[in-house]
């Protein structure tokens, strides 16, 4: 089947699936706004009784939509309650084939959910993990101490388990044994390739422009496609539409500027942000030692409400990084630099006359990494990705059926300046159709299966079926989820580990013509033990194929081959989260381990068998992160301590030099090269990484704004924590020591 | 209780200041192998030479004069032990290291140990056979472009390298006049050999050798109008039996592994036994005039450029 034909097919699909269904049921159907911003509250409970017997209930998505179908004509009670806001109560009658549609406005009060009545995917906290899904909201990020007195999307995530940084420096996550490269990140939709920033508390995700983040570490769902580890799902905020805000903030580190408000008021909006980093001349002087590094970000959304059932939004991004790594000392060293840029629109349309929701997406992203002498990069690469695709949910009673379609075309640039002398990469497009669909059954007793699958049609590699499933069961204060998976990657990112200070990644399409594809298993558990206490544990595998590594070679060179490996992972995640009036804590504890099988014809003759397992230098076996927030004397604590076991690194048993004896070889001539006699590979392990950190923050209220200091210290007992050892001159690169952090935020 | 606080708060300091310690890292496992030995016993010369290279902790440990290592060899069969003399050799790229030199000629299709002692004790060491002599013989040419070399000997002989060279010479025309530019090349042979009467024949076609120059040149970006050659060498490179790469293939970035190619026990490399014989292959003008090669200066029949002094740059590839 020719990709133009299948895109039709696929297109016809949607329109079929789009006619509405049980025309004689009555719907409801509406969108819940803070009444201080304009903006959609996402989690609202929505609950519909007959007298005083709950009927139906139903959450409030990101964009404070809800949807209740197939209900039985009547007069019904309308319950809207929401933590921190007033409860809404209402009256309405349905009528048989009626889409009734209300929108509610909630003030802040002091309110509660009345119960917690409805049943789905249980989200916020950190023990709220449902098979592999934790939502990650922008208040939660402020939790973390951290040099930025907004919070930031990095700092947090590195407080989960299962997710291995390269530390301080490096801006590389590696999510439940996956490699940065194997992690999808969408933001509004829009593909961006590296949102880390190169000082590892950084991402292009602050909390002033976050919404909510779904972070999916494994088991995700139909609709996501091209990743074979993660998916980080990133909704940004909307600016207020009722009035205009102001924030500035002040750090060492890093300054910000963010600005929203309404040019049409409840009508249209905007929010641009901007932050830049000037650790590199104000933060490296009172630590007194160099930190050269330079990045920044620039964020804007413009949200329209076309009426009220269209909504247009657009969004920009731009994020720059530069930085040296090794030997950041040196004067006219190497240094590596990359920038992402993104401009996308979302459509959001809410059909009158059916229980549809649908959206429309289409961006643009433009990524790019060069490594090398500074100002003299010999090393880049660029992708192109353009995205458009339409994703529908139809809601059926107490199911749903999210369905969709989206085409892709990422092009790649890569120049590796020899780096792997098996890979000649060119100028590559790689074109790709896809169509997924992923009913959400309600089967009654507490359960919800999605099983679903997607289908990806590329003109290089062919057809390929994923099947997906997801599964969960709750009852009373008990959940248990499942998920399993099946995905392909056809984007490669190669990157040299034999040097944890490269972070230089290569994009390439598949080097040898093999996707690297994934198996994903998930099982969880997860209790409210109290009202304030809950507990999570969870399960994982994934089975990795078609890895693309560097070939294990004696010689000290920056020259490689590319060589095969498979993976496999497993681990296991346990949280504890209490959330006291006058405290919240949480701990979570990581088991993992990664292994990975080295396919090498020369593999035989070196260690008597063409594979070789090994783990690799991202398996971090054991990880702990406890954290402590409170408030003290209206100042608001938050310590946290986190643990990680050592890394495996490559350790040597001697140094010589290697003279190739091809016959008439005068020694008396022919130096030879250098030569490293290596061990086993990564059969060492570094020394385990922890640090405590402590941040206090004040908020001063005046009239029209708000005031905020923050003091604290970062690596409080100055821990010293290996970043990168060099082997060949026992060089030592250092995360950072103890730091004292200070920052002041204005808002107005 | 207030008088648990202070011990409290020093317990505290206590653990902090504990969990603050750095942790050396020792990236070295450890090696008993003192050295890495490279060279081989010729029996067509009086002077032996092998490198010794102690194997070190330190990437950067510079080569030092005073190396602790004692060589000697011992001739198995009589029990003769030769001590070799310690050098501090400067190399073709300008760096230094230890090559030892043993004053003696080993016999053909001896065997001999060589011993290098450290002052610990601990001694690398290899034992090699010394191959059996052999001649080139030319046979009658094919046909006017393919000649025929036969390696004669004893027995059939282990050929670690076989080449062709060709001292080629292309005069560069430019504005100033003529840029002579000498560029010797060399074809492999290696495993182009056949078994028959004795020993090993190989055949040469100058011809696809001509196309290989050809091919040379373009690649630095020389025209090919006129090349010259002069001279052409047959040559041979006879090892002990057991101086065959793993796969055939003297590939590099297989045999720098320490453990893949090597023959020293307690230790690494290769320390060989061999021999190159090399015959004088240059053709008359008419064999090499009909596979292309040049056979006179069109430029300036007064003076001979394969002769000019001047030519003596290898071009850089392009």
């Amino acid at each position: 089947m020719s990709l133009s034909r299948f895109l039709a097919v696929s297109v016809a699909a949607c329109f079929v699936l789009l006619t509405p269904a049980f025309a004689q049921d009555a719907s409801f159907r509406g969108r819940v706004i803070d009444s201080a911003d304009g903006l959609p509250l996402q989690g609202v409970n929505v609950v519909l009784y007959a007298g005083e017997a709950l009927y139906r209930g139903a959450v409030t998505d990101a964009d404070g939509l809800f949807f209740l179908s197939r209900l039985t004509a009547g007069a019904y009670e309308v319950r809207v309650s929401f933590i921190g806001y007033e409860t809404r109560r209402d009256t309405i009658v349905f009528v048989g084939g009626q889409v009734l549609e209300r929108n509610t406005t909630l003030s802040a009060g002091s309110g509660a959910l009345d119960e917690v009545l409805v049943e789905g995917e249980r989200t916020a906290g950190v023990a709220r993990i449902t098979a592999g899904l934790q939502t990650i909201r922008a208040e939660e990020l402020e939790r973390v101490p951290s040099p930025d007195l907004s919070g930031d999307l990095a700092s947090y995530l590195t407080t989960l388990p299962g997710v291995i940084t390269s530390g301080d420096r490096g801006g590389q996550l590696f999510i439940r044994g996956g490699e940065p490269a194997h992690n999808l990140v969408l933001l509004d939709g829009m593909t961006i390739y590296q949102p880390f920033h190169i000082l590892g508390f950084y991402s292009a995700f602050s909390a002033d422009i976050l919404q909510r983040a779904d972070v999916y570490a494994g088991g995700y769902g139909s609709k996501y496609a091209g990743r074979v580890s993660s998916v980080m799902d990133i909704s940004s905020r909307s600016g207020n539409l009722r009035e205009h805000v102001r924030s500035f903030s002040v750090s060492p580190f890093v300054n910000a500027l963010r600005i929203e408000g309404p040019l049409a008021t409840d009508r249209l909006s905007f929010i641009a942000s901007v932050r830049q980093s000037v650790i590199d001349r104000f933060a490296s002087t009172y630590i007194n030692q160099p930190l050269p590094y330079t990045f920044g970000d620039l964020f804007g959304k413009m949200h329209l409400k076309v009426s009220e059932n269209h909504q247009l939004t657009v969004t920009a991004l731009r994020t720059y990084d530069r930085g040296a790594l090794d030997n950041v000392e040196a004067v006219g060293g190497d240094e590596v630099r990359w920038n992402n840029t993104a401009v996308g629109g979302r459509y959001l349309v809410t059909p009158r006359r059916s229980p549809v929701l649908a959206e429309f997406l289409f961006s643009i992203s433009r990524y790019r990494i060069e490594a090398g002498p500074r100002n003299a990069p010999d090393r880049f690469s660029s992708l192109g990705n353009f995205n458009a695709g339409i994703n529908l949910v139809a809601y059926v009673g107490k199911s749903d059926i999210s369905y969709g379609s989206y085409l892709r075309t990422t092009t790649i640039d890569t120049e590796l300046g020899g780096l792997y002398q098996n890979l000649s990469l060119k100028t590559a497009r790689l074109p790709k159709l896809g169509f997924y669909l992923e009913p959400n059954i309600h089967l009654g007793g507490g359960w919800w299966i999605r099983p679903g699958g997607t289908v990806q049609f590329f003109d290089q590699f062919g057809f390929f079926a994923e099947p997906r499933f997801r599964a969960l069961w709750q009852a009373g204060a008990h959940q248990v989820s499942l998920a399993a998976g099946r995905y392909h990657q056809e984007l490669t990112g190669l990157n040299d580990r034999r040097d944890a200070t490269n972070v230089f990644t290569a994009w390439a399409d598949a080097p040898f013509g093999e996707l690297t594809r994934a198996t994903h298993a998930i099982a969880g558990y997860q209790v409210d033990v109290s009202r304030s206490v809950r507990l999570a544990a969870e399960a994982y595998f994934k089975d990795l194929e078609n890895l693309y590594i560097s070939e294990w070679t004696p010689l000290p060179r920056f020259t490689t081959n590319l060589q095969r490996a498979d993976g496999e992972v497993r681990g296991a995640d346990f949280r504890l989260e209490i959330d006291r009036p006058a405290w919240s804590a949480y701990v979570t504890y990581g088991l993992s381990s990664v292994t990975y099988d080295a396919q090498q014809e020369e593999l035989a003759l070196w260690f008597g068998s063409a594979t070789i397992n090994f783990r690799p230098p991202h398996d971090r076996r054991h990880q702990i992160n406890a954290l402590v927030q409170t408030e003290i004397s209206g100042f608001d604590v938050s310590v946290r301590w986190n643990f990680g076991s050592g890394l495996p690194f490559n350790q040597v048993q001697g140094f010589d030099a290697f003279l190739l004896l091809n016959g008439n070889v005068d020694v008396e001539s022919e130096a030879g090269v250098r030569r490293v006699i290596y061990d086993r590979p990564y059969g060492g392990e570094l020394p385990a990484y922890h640090r405590l950190d402590v941040s206090v923050d004040r908020e001063i209220p005046f009239k029209g704004g708000v005031f905020t200091a923050q003091a604290g210290v970062l690596n409080v007992y100055d821990r010293t924590n290996l970043f990168a050892l060099d082997l060949f001159t026992l060089e030592q690169t250092n995360q950072l020591p103890i730091v004292p952090i200070l920052g002041l935020k204005i808002e107005f | 209780m207030r008088t648990a606080r202070p011990s409290s708060s020093l317990l505290l300091v206590a653990v902090l200041a504990l969990a603050g310690c750095s942790e050396t890292v020792n990236p070295f496992v450890g090696l008993e192998e003192p050295y890495t030995l490279y060279g081989y016993l010729n029996p067509r010369t009086g002077r032996q030479t092998l490198r010794v290279i102690p194997i070190e902790q330190r990437i950067d440990t510079e080569p030092s004069a005073s190396i602790d290592a004692v060589v000697s060899s011992t001739h198995i069969a009589s029990g003769e032990v030769t001590t070799w003399r310690s050098t501090f050799t400067q190399f073709d790229d300008s760096t230094f290291g230890n090559v030892f030199v043993g004053d003696f000629r080993p016999a053909y299709g001896e065997t001999y140990r060589v011993d290098v002692t450290r002052s610990d004790g601990a001694t690398a060491s290899a034992q090699v056979t010394v191959p059996v002599d052999i001649r080139i013989i030319p046979e009658p040419n094919l046909s006017p472009t393919l000649l025929s070399f036969k390696v004669e000997s004893v027995s059939l002989p282990n050929i670690v390298q076989a080449d062709m060279f060709y001292d080629t010479v292309r005069l560069q025309p430019l504005a100033s006049g003529l840029n002579p530019i000498r560029y010797p090349i060399t074809r492999s042979y290696r495993g182009a050999e056949e078994a028959g009467d004795g020993g090993w024949r190989f055949l040469i076609e100058i011809g696809t050798d001509y196309r290989f120059i050809e091919n040379e040149f373009e690649a630095h970006c020389l025209t090919r109008d006129w090349i010259g050659v002069r001279a052409m060498r047959f040559t041979v490179f006879v090892g002990d039996d057991a101086w065959v790469p793993p796969g055939g293939v003297f590939d590099p970035d297989l045999l720098a592994q320490p453990d893949v190619f090597t023959n020293v026990e307690n230790g690494f490399g290769y320390v060989g036994a061999g021999y190159p014989v090399t015959f004088n292959a240059i053709q008359p003008a008419a064999v090499l005039g009909a596979v292309g090669f040049a056979t006179t200066n069109p430029c300036d029949p007064a003076r001979t450029p394969l002769t000019d002094p001047s030519c003596e740059v290898v071009p850089p590839p392009c």
